[in-house]
């Protein structure tokens, strides 16, 4: 079918509902407030054995022996593995990047582990209990070697090797430019230089990774039950490393307590215990413990950005130089160049720059693989906006005029960034000025100057947020990665009239039995209550790339519609048929079929259904039986949404303590599904944002061991540091999406991120504080005034 | 992250318990709220070979007023001891301290006794009871004694209890009526750890000090009690006076770095919760002195 | 007894008496799940901090994962699964968490309902309106990590308003 064909919605006339757009309450709320939902962990099957893994103590150290003799002794333990005897019978993952070497990783180490908590041995017990008893009794023979933790130092001459297969720690090392910025930095009345760190992160969904694997020793055949964010994806990675074909391996995604970008991969873990369950022909769990969760899942954001800015005096920006940095752990879950790529393509944000050059270094360490978290690319906003205010300091301009002043509006686009990428239907500029004409930034500034002089610091921060939501397939292939930015749907009216719907994306909370249900009900002239959303069975829905970055809204309620409107058509054309009415004149009112003149002339759905099923010889000549729809849809290249974030903190200047005042969110997701599921992923996506700045960190010490193991050290989010989020709307469409959807879910992370570290930097500039790193805790704070403090008394 | 077997032993009597704790071979440890002993257990960092359980020790547990001390059994939860009407009324810095204990579902578990025998540096009820002068009861087959707050840390995690024997409650002198406190902590996030806590107990007399105790945890591997506030003693109660203890305090103490917190830092701090605390436990003290109710 | 042996426990679980035999070292809430299959009470960090096992022990919040189940024998725990009415209908609680949209993965959720239960049961119905800030310092002993606590203060509003309600009238709780 042509996709272009149905981009925009259709005309309802007043007698049909709508349900895009609507508040509907949530369809899936009612198992999960009654303890009813089902997560992997909620599952149980005859047999069931219980995994749990030896884990390295050491940051680099090389496996001379593993001796599982007495683990085994021990009544209850069924099997111990080792990363060799997995080796027999799988095949490592391999992860491949243009241009670079690429990364192996067995199922578990054979010679080497890289990083404190790396899996060594799994094993298998009666229950989770003895088999960490067992744990307890294999021993490990350790070479201990020394570490590599230093991201800038990763490549310096007497460093081990970390991959003794790379020929350097230093995995990456690239430069990209646009236009000509030799000649801009020429014509600069200055080059003003900023700072951002961002530390290491983790995901912490409140579900940790969990696996159920089920091998059917009668058709030969493994069903992996575990919390996963694409399905599809680590399905075919799943059967091909353990040599089954894909036919012999269905995934299933029960309900996900949470995903926020970890639960993507294949981990090794979850793969270790399907290919144990094909050995031992048991079903076996795995449920990653909070210590392991914390220490040996994946990391992430442990980046940094310097830029250099050419100015004029009057505020023009003519040109950015930007250094990258990522320390991407010990083993390649992604390609290594893959997140600080976007912060280098992304970095022009929200401002019109022509000229621009960004060279990206992504070390190799023994900590923690990194991963995907949730706006994995969480530095930049603060970055862009960072940088346009130390534009402003050392000029003597108000920041946010030059920000205004470079900024893209409306009547700009379409527009192209330096990197090339393009702009379409963003409130930017207007998103700005609507914030500044709400909140009196005058008066705000008169407020904070007599606050600091009774030694209370104010501050402010306001973020203009470029959001990268959905990205087609012809990004992926640009890009160079392997993969693809389409998505599928499949939709049923069923022979009674319900209607089921399958698709590729996979819920983690997002709610979309619900959201998926409106659009398709809507296309349908159905009610949401009428339609069922099955997801994350690979049995069951169409191959699909499943949920990550912000995709879920234009590519997979996108292709559910298109579907839906296809099989609209086709609902139309038979009722056509048997009402002796052309088509054009027909509408779905309720599930059921109206002719527009004349309402008295109507034929429910579900008798149409009948016919399509179970009398099919009084279908339009023609017409094939049944009433189901599959359909594909590729996104286009890139779509982006935006936002304005303002945040309002108090710095107890005694204490180093931050608190959040207000906190208001300005979105433009476009057209809206759901506004409040649109409100609480605002919401969630802030609170990340927030822990970011001011709590969440994962400590390594010198040893590289992980000092942030539990949630008592690595501190996340309560109700008491988040407070009351206000969150407006503006829709524009896209004019290239179904419907003119964008989505959102890491933009609000974004402008989190940097709102408020805006916001602290802005209040420590009062007394000429000044903290590029985050997260801004009371002891950064309080060192920083210090310094300020000692710097005014010299 | 299980724990490690063990057996479990719920003794009916305090007699048995200590009886248990004489025969019992290997590591045996005591429990009755087990907010903190169970995580240790499930991260296996705490093995122990037995786990004696003072749940039907009822004795042990709830508020008891004598005409000279307040008596709380050592299984009383911080959860009781924070809403106690009595606890409220005759040991108010007890109660507020008690509040800012973890969270309400750790405190509806956790007790006072189990919180005290840890000695964790950073808790609250070490400090109450250096500050109250409570007076520790410890029971074993050996017999019972009693120990002075201030004898009873020895450092972070160590304490006077022998082996053998149980904490078995806290008798707290009543205060002088006319005294007022306060506490106030600063922690990263609401309930956990603190990084300093400052407790302050005065009364005045025209106008000034009469007595006043300034005691810190989080600063030192014990509960902190500063010599320097003795010199409040007959200064007058105005924010000079305070903000000078405050200063000359942040200099007494000797605390640590750690992940949380550099030396400087709680030495700010401190001075900042002292600057805060003392002229709120003035106050009160004023309100008391007056006939008022805190 | 050696730590191997398991020990008979009997316990009050949702109204129901339940006689269930456990080692030593189980906890509270792999007896729940395991031996009860009450999988409502779910594990988030089996250390006291993140709040999603929480349960009621004779009707105060506690930590199920903090709990061994020998420890439970002779009290009466309520779950998640006790919580709505036996007709499948809601409970204040609950409708309110689904009403304000403050449950994203559900997974906390359970935590959180029964942590407002214990909350506004203990405040009473009579204790007149709630601040935000009220609401805040009582349940910042649960993380979650989808919504950013927003409308789950929104929902505990609800449900305090609703219980005051239902006391006025008369109604059953």
């Amino acid at each position: 079918m042509s996709n272009s064909a149905n981009m925009e919605a259709r005309t309802a006339t007043p007698e049909e509902p709508k349900f895009i757009g609507q508040s509907t309450p949530r369809k899936e709320d009612r198992r999960f407030v009654r303890g009813k939902g089902c997560f992997t962990d909620d599952m149980v099957f005859p047999g069931m054995l219980h995994a749990a893994f030896v884990r390295s103590p050491h940051a680099h150290a090389r496996i001379k022996s593993i001796d599982a003799e007495a683990a085994l002794k021990l009544p209850g333990v069924i099997a111990v593995v080792t990363g060799r005897e997995l080796a027999e019978f799988t095949t490592p993952f391999v992860c491949r990047q243009e241009g670079a070497p690429p990364m192996e990783m067995d199922a578990l180490p054979v010679d080497k582990v890289r990083f404190a908590g790396d899996p060594v041995a799994c094993v298998v017990a009666v229950d989770r209990y003895v088999a960490e008893d067992g744990v307890d009794l294999v021993e490990v023979d350790w070479e201990v070697l020394p570490p590599v933790l230093d991201m800038y130092h990763a490549a310096d001459a007497g460093m081990p090797l970390v991959d003794e297969k790379l020929p350097s720690n230093m995995h990456t090392h690239e430069t990209r430019r646009y236009g000509d910025v030799e000649a801009a930095f020429a014509k600069a009345d200055r080059v003003v230089t900023a700072k951002f760190r961002t530390q290491r992160l983790t995901h912490v969904p409140i579900e940790t990774r969990s696996v159920v694997a089920v091998w059917d020793d009668g058709r030969e055949e493994l069903t992996y039950y575990g919390a996963a964010q694409t399905a599809h994806i680590l399905r075919t990675t799943l059967a091909s490393r353990l040599g089954l074909s894909e036919n012999k391996v269905r995934v299933i995604s029960p309900d996900v307590g949470g995903g926020f970008g970890l639960k993507l991969p294949l981990f090794r873990e979850e793969f270790t215990v399907s290919a144990m369950s094909m050995r031992l022909k048991r079903p076996i769990k795995w449920v990653e413990d909070r210590l392991e969760n914390l220490t040996a899942s994946n990391h992430a954001r442990d980046d940094a950005v310097s830029v250099e800015v050419a100015v004029l005096n009057d505020g023009t920006i003519l040109g950015v130089r930007a250094d990258l940095w990522a320390d991407f752990g010990a083993y390649a879950f992604y390609p290594p160049s893959y997140i600080i790529h976007v912060v280098g393509w992304l970095l022009l944000g929200a401002y019109k720059i022509d000229h621009y050059e960004y060279t990206i270094n992504v070390a190799i360490t023994n900590k923690c693989p990194a991963g995907t978290l949730r706006a994995p690319m969480a530095i930049v906003t603060w970055a862009t906006d960072g940088m346009m205010h130390r534009v402003g300091e050392e000029l003597g301009l108000d920041p946010f005029e030059v920000r205004r002043k470079n900024m893209i509006a409306l009547d700009d686009q379409p527009y192209q960034s330096a990197p090339g990428y393009l702009y379409e239907a963003l409130t930017l500029r207007e998103g700005f000025d609507q914030t500044l004409a709400e909140f009196d930034v005058k008066a705000f500034r008169d407020e904070q100057a007599r606050a600091a002089e009774k030694g209370r610091l104010l501050g402010l921060g306001i973020a203009s947020v470029v959001e990268p939501t959905t990205y087609g397939s012809a990004w992926y292939k640009a890009s160079g990665d392997d993969g693809s930015g389409h998505e599928a749907a499949t939709v049923k009216i069923e022979p009674t009239g319900t209607i089921n719907v399958m698709a590729g994306i996979v819920a983690t909370g997002q709610g979309y039995e619900t959201s998926v249900a409106q659009v398709v009900a809507e296309a349908l002239g159905s009610d949401p209550a009428n339609v069922d959303v099955r997801l994350g069975d690979t049995h069951i829905a169409p191959y699909g790339m499943g949920s990550r970055g912000s995709r879920g809204a234009a590519a997979g309620h996108g292709v559910a519609y298109l579907a839906a409107m296809e099989l609209r058509e086709k609902v139309l054309k038979i009722a056509a048929h048997l009402l002796q009415r052309p088509a054009e004149s027909l509408r779905i009112v309720k599930d059921t079929v109206v002719a527009t003149d004349n309402p008295t002339v109507s034929l429910p759905v579900s008798e149409i259904a009948r016919i399509a099923y179970n009398d099919p010889t009084s279908l339009p000549e023609g017409t094939p039986p049944g009433l189901e729809v599959h359909s594909t849809y590729d996104p286009p290249f890139m779509t982006f949404s935006n936002a304005t974030h303002l945040c309002r903190v108090e710095i107890d200047a005694e204490t180093g303590g931050v608190e959040i005042m207000k906190y208001q969110v300005l979105e433009d997701a476009g057209t809206l599904i759901n506004p409040m599921i649109v409100d609480g992923q605002v919401h969630g996506g802030v609170a990340l944002g927030i822990g970011q700045v001011l709590l969440e960190e994962i400590h390594y010490d010198e040893q590289g061991m992980n000092v942030s193991a539990t949630l008592a050290d690595y501190l996340l989010p309560t109700m008491d540091t988040v407070p009351r989020i206000e969150v407006t709307h503006v829709e524009t469409r896209n004019p290239n999406t179904p419907n003119g959807i964008k989505g959102m879910a890491e933009g609000p992370v974004q402008g989190a991120v940097a709102s408020v570290a805006l916001a602290v930097q802005d209040a420590l500039a009062q007394v000429g504080a000044r903290l590029d790193q985050l997260p801004m805790t009371p002891s950064r704070v309080l060192a920083a005034l210090r310094a300020a403090h000692s710097h005014a008394n010299s | 992250m299980k724990p490690a077997p063990f057996v479990y032993h719920a003794p009916t009597s305090l007699e048995k318990a200590v009886q248990l704790l004489d025969e019992l071979e290997g590591d045996v440890k005591i429990t009755a709220g087990g907010q903190s002993l169970l995580p240790m257990m499930n991260l296996r960092i705490a093995r122990p070979d037995h786990l004696v359980d003072l749940r039907f020790l009822d004795s042990l547990s709830g508020v008891k007023l004598t005409d000279t001390h307040l008596v709380v059994g050592a299984t009383t939860t911080h959860r009781t001891i924070e809403t106690s009407p009595v606890v409220r009324r005759v040991a108010p810095l007890l109660s507020e301290m008690a509040s800012n204990i973890g969270h309400i579902p750790i405190r509806e578990r956790g007790t006072i006794g189990g919180s005290v025998s840890l000695a964790d540096p950073t808790a609250e009820f070490p400090l109450a009871s250096v500050m109250l002068d409570a007076e520790m009861t410890l029971s074993s087959v050996r017999g019972t004694r009693t120990v002075k707050a201030d004898q009873f840390f020895h450092s972070a995690l160590q304490t006077e209890l022998a082996e053998d024997e149980i904490l078995t409650s806290l008798a707290f002198p009543l205060a002088d009526r006319h005294s007022g406190s306060a506490f106030m902590e600063f922690s990263r996030r609401k309930g956990d750890f603190c990084i300093v806590g400052v407790a302050a107990l005065v009364s005045v007399r025209d106008g000034r000090f009469d007595t006043a105790r300034i005691g810190l945890c989080g600063v030192s591997d014990r509960p902190f009690l500063s010599k320097v506030a003795e010199q409040l003693s007959g200064e007058p109660a105005n924010e000079a006076t305070m903000t000078r203890i405050a200063d000359a305090i942040s200099a007494e103490i000797e605390p640590m770095t750690d992940g949380r917190a550099e030396i400087a830092d709680r030495r700010d701090i401190a001075r900042a919760l002292i600057k805060r605390t003392l002229p709120l436990a003035h106050e009160r003290a004023f309100v008391a002195a007056q006939g008022g109710s805190q | 007894m050696t730590s191997a042996d398991s020990r008979k426990v009997e316990m009050v679980v949702n109204g129901e008496t339940v006689v269930g035999s456990v080692p030593d070292r189980k906890l509270l809430c792999d007896f729940l799940r395991e031996d009860l299959s009450l999988t409502g009470t779910h594990v988030g960090c089996e250390q006291g901090v993140c709040g999603a096992c929480t349960v009621l022990v004779d009707g105060r919040p506690a930590r199920s994962c903090l709990m061994l189940a020998v420890q439970a024998h002779g009290r009466t725990i309520t779950t998640i699964e006790g919580v709505s009415r036996p007709d499948g209908s809601l409970h204040p609680v609950q409708r309110a968490f689904h009403e304000q949209h403050a449950l994203q993965c559900g997974f906390c959720t359970p935590g959180f309902v029964i942590s407002t239960i214990a909350y506004l049961d203990e405040r009473g119905p009579d204790a007149g309106p709630l601040s935000e800030d009220e609401v805040r310092e009582h349940l910042s002993g649960s993380v979650c990590r989808c919504t950013g606590y927003t409308n789950i203060v929104r929902a505990v509003h609800q449900a305090a308003s609703e219980l005051g309600a239902l006391q006025a009238e008369g109604g059953e709780l």
